[in-house]
């Protein structure tokens, strides 16, 4: 027990002394910085290739090939060569092949935690190459490979070209031209326009007048009664020439029967004024009906347009030509390029509002200042003018050719200063893409009617221009040199005029500007071509568009002098019938008045004479009195 | 997982231990700093390699950065007022602005206002982390395990043989 306790004493060994730094911690710190190292100089590389190639292959449904991948570290470059990516639908073809894709990054910026991309290029892109070995399909890869051009795959990729190509055409479908060839070819409009002649406005409208003469023509034939009907003439004739027969054999006899007389001519007199005020009402009314009858051929002129647009007779809108030719060939160019700028609207700068500009414009002298909300916590901008933006891409090179039955093409494109915040940057984004390629059979306008397009041609297109605050503004030129043109119509007017119109135009020159918001851009094209038809087909379309509209006018026309015969008949009848025998009534009654007036002045003359003679008769027996007196004295 | 219960039994040890008590209290207060802060960001990289070459204890720097990931997602909305309370302060712009265009600083993330929220509070309770955990722990050291060794049941175990067995081999491999 005692050697128990003393052996640990005797044993007992010292804690080893520890310093503050763990020197044990640090050499396994240096192996695996070291090993990290060589694992990204010496294989890191091909694992990356070995990943996107798995990948890429994944999402491609088919084989995805990265012949080679190259890092360099300290130069901040990657390279990628000889990417095929195979087509699913035909394994023996790549659907895209890519020589190099190669970026070098910056330092610099990196270091700064943003993300500049001094310069990258997409070089040889070719589409639809044969394959060495045909590509292994993602499906079919257990139970299947390849398949040559008369497999399934083939057929349904047959299919599925043949309903892009309907898609295409369905697109151009309804141009201007489609328009000319209605006109031309289209039928005689004399037939429809004399089964929707009584839908005409005039003829409503007339109709409506008719009813309306009718109604007046009631309170007319009321006014006649109301004036006197032929039995008061009569009458107050009696009653007039009673009065005149009165024997005057009192003084009183003819004050009593001038009286009357009065008392007439009072009746007579109020009739008249009733006939007078009548007289006026009618003929203000015959006014207004005129008036309406004259307003048909204000009608007319709406009747002519609504007919010309029910018969399809279109206005050859010659300036939009361009436009309505070109502008679905050219977004079917341009769609795909589209879809990058997409991609991209992520980093482009959104349009901006007054607010931030006004904001932006304060703090860009010494800093811009902007909160973003996020998940968590916001990220504030503390950049100044000049420096660098989160993402930017100085310069990037796109290019590509292909060799072709029917030619070379060609294109070539370069962007530059494509960056997330371009009031940072202080540059917009300017993009330009040149390319050359062979044009067969392009369809512009293809109708039921009339397919317009080219069967060869040499295309050459170049797009230029920047994006800024959102905003495109872009030039295009494109041309066709060496056309040789595809016009077919079902109108043999239509395809003199069309094949007239382009000959000697052997160079087409489409030039035009894409303008506004990425998402809703506005395309205006004007064209030689265009001008060539616009002047070729004005001749020949505008004389049968003449002819037709002359058609319309000339039934209309003919409708409405119909129309306003008719109505001014019915007025004249109806109105100046009940307007005549109006004033007839008016004059008869007038005569009452007069006569009523001379035999108040004969009766008046009676009584004045019968009161003469009173008189006399009183004097000379005066005189008889006075004689005998006389007598009497002597 | 074996490392880490290695440093957790480590831990259990050095603090029943007569020494270390520095370790522990600086293992606690980085893993304050690595519970606070919410992204992977330069001065978390930067702690942890302060905690690789100083002899930091690990086990308590990884109990204590998992106990105060929970204090710290509870305090996210008062981090993220403080963030942004010191990024809008207008005397220090033209600093922000500087830091912000260096290589390098720009990877502390401490342009978002929650990790600038919570570095700026890690920071701030680190030294007083350190300090109360250290008396914390001599505290202990005197108070508890003294008591515990002054138990019958301790010296019972300390007497048998398995003990002295595993005394012997912590004093040569520690």
């Amino acid at each position: 027990m005692t050697n128990n306790n003393k052996t640990p004493e005797k044993k007992e060994l010292k804690p080893k002394k520890v310093g503050i730094i763990r020197w044990g911690a640090l050499i396994p710190l240096v192996i695996f910085i070291t090993l990290t190292g060589l694992y990204l100089n010496f294989l890191f590389a091909g694992h990356l290739r070995w990943i996107l190639a798995t990948g890429a292959t994944q999402a491609n449904q088919a084989e995805v090939n990265i012949a080679d991948l190259s890092l360099n570290f300290k130069e901040a470059k990657y390279r990628f060569n000889d990417i095929q990516i195979t087509d699913p639908k035909k394994p023996t073809h790549n659907r895209l092949q890519i020589e190099s894709i190669e970026g070098e990054f910056s330092w610099d910026a990196l270091l700064r935690m943003r993300v500049k991309i001094n310069h990258a290029a997409i070089n040889g892109i070719t589409t639809d190459t044969p394959r060495k070995t045909p590509g292994e399909l993602v499906i079919e890869s257990v139970t299947q490979k390849v398949v040559g051009k008369d497999s399934a795959i083939g057929e349904e990729l047959r299919e599925a070209k043949k309903a892009g190509l309907s898609t295409v055409a369905s697109q151009q479908e309804g141009n201007v031209l489609e328009n000319v060839a209605a006109i031309l070819g289209g039928s005689d409009p004399s037939e429809q326009l004399n089964n929707i002649k009584g839908e005409l406005a005039i003829v409503k409208r007339s109709e409506e007048i008719k009813q309306r003469i009718k109604s007046q023509k009631k309170r007319w034939e009321q006014v006649q009664e109301k004036v006197g009907g032929p039995k008061f003439v009569e009458k107050t004739k009696a009653r007039i020439n009673r009065l005149a027969k009165t024997k005057v054999k009192k003084i009183q006899d003819a004050a009593a029967a001038i009286k009357e007389l009065k008392s007439i001519k009072k009746e007579v007199k109020e009739k008249v004024g009733t006939a007078k005020t009548e007289i006026k009402q009618i003929k203000q009314e015959i006014s207004e009906l005129k008036q309406l009858s004259r307003g048909l051929s204000k009608l007319a002129d709406k009747d002519i347009e609504q007919l010309e647009k029910r018969l399809n007779i279109p206005k050859i809108d010659t300036g939009s030509m361009a436009q309505g030719i070109f502008e679905n060939y050219l977004r079917a160019k341009l769609g795909p390029y589209a879809k990058y700028l997409d991609m991209g609207k992520e980093y482009l700068p959104a349009k901006k509002s007054t607010e931030k500009s006004a904001k932006s414009s304060s703090s860009n002298k010494s800093s811009s200042f902007t909160p973003q909300a996020r998940a968590k916590g916001h990220n504030y901008s503390f950049g100044k003018q000049g420096s660098y933006p989160r993402i930017w891409l100085q310069q990037g090179v796109i290019s590509g050719h292909q060799q072709a039955d029917n030619g070379v093409s060609k294109v070539k494109g370069n962007i530059t200063d494509l960056s997330s915040n371009q009031a940072l940057l202080g540059r917009p984004t300017k993009i330009k893409i040149d390319g050359q390629y062979p044009v067969n059979d392009q369809i512009f306008s293809k109708s039921k009617s009339v397919t317009f397009g080219l069967k060869k041609a040499r295309g050459s297109l170049l797009l230029a221009g920047t994006i800024s605050g959102g905003l495109l503004d872009f030039t295009i030129k494109n041309t066709f040199k060496k056309s040789q043109y595809n016009i077919q119509s079902n109108s043999r007017d239509l395809e003199a005029i069309l094949k007239e119109s382009v000959t000697g135009l052997r160079t087409i020159q489409v030039n035009g500007t894409i303008k506004g918001p990425i998402a809703k851009p506005k395309i205006k094209l004007r064209s030689n071509l265009s001008n060539a038809l616009e002047s070729g087909i004005k001749r020949g379309v505008n004389k049968r568009i003449a002819a037709a509209k002359a058609k319309v006018k000339a039934m209309v026309d003919g409708v409405l002098k119909g129309e306003r015969g008719a109505l001014d008949n019915l007025i004249n009848k109806s109105g100046n019938g009940s307007l005549k025998k109006l004033n007839g009534k008016a004059a008869k009654i007038l005569n009452l008045r007069k006569s009523a007036d001379r035999k108040i002045s004969d009766l008046k003359g009676a009584q004045k004479k019968k009161a003469k003679d009173k008189v006399k008769a009183q004097a000379k027996k005066k005189g008889k009195k006075l004689l005998k007196k006389f007598k009497k004295l002597w | 997982m074996t490392l880490i219960l290695k440093q957790i039994f480590g831990l259990l040890k050095v603090l029943n231990s007569d020494t270390g008590s520095n370790q522990i209290a600086s293992g606690i207060a980085f893993g304050l700093i690595l519970g606070f802060i919410p992204a992977l960001s330069l001065q978390t990289v930067f702690t942890f390699v302060l905690i690789l070459i100083f002899r930091v204890q690990l086990g308590a720097v990884l109990i204590s950065a998992f106990f105060f990931a929970f204090p710290a997602y509870l305090f996210d909305h008062t981090f993220n007022q403080l963030g942004s309370y010191i990024l809008e302060m207008e005397g220090l712009r033209s600093l922000f602005t500087t830091l912000y265009a260096m290589p390098i600083i720009p990877y502390t993330r401490m342009f978002n206002s929650l990790v600038m929220g919570a570095t700026a509070m890690a920071f701030m309770l680190f030294p007083l982390v350190f300090v109360i955990f250290r008396f914390l722990i001599i505290k202990y050291r005197e108070k508890v395990v003294a008591k515990i060794k002054d138990t019958k049941l301790f010296k019972m175990l300390q007497a048998t043989a398995l003990y002295k067995w595993y005394h012997k081999y912590d004093q040569i491999y520690g």
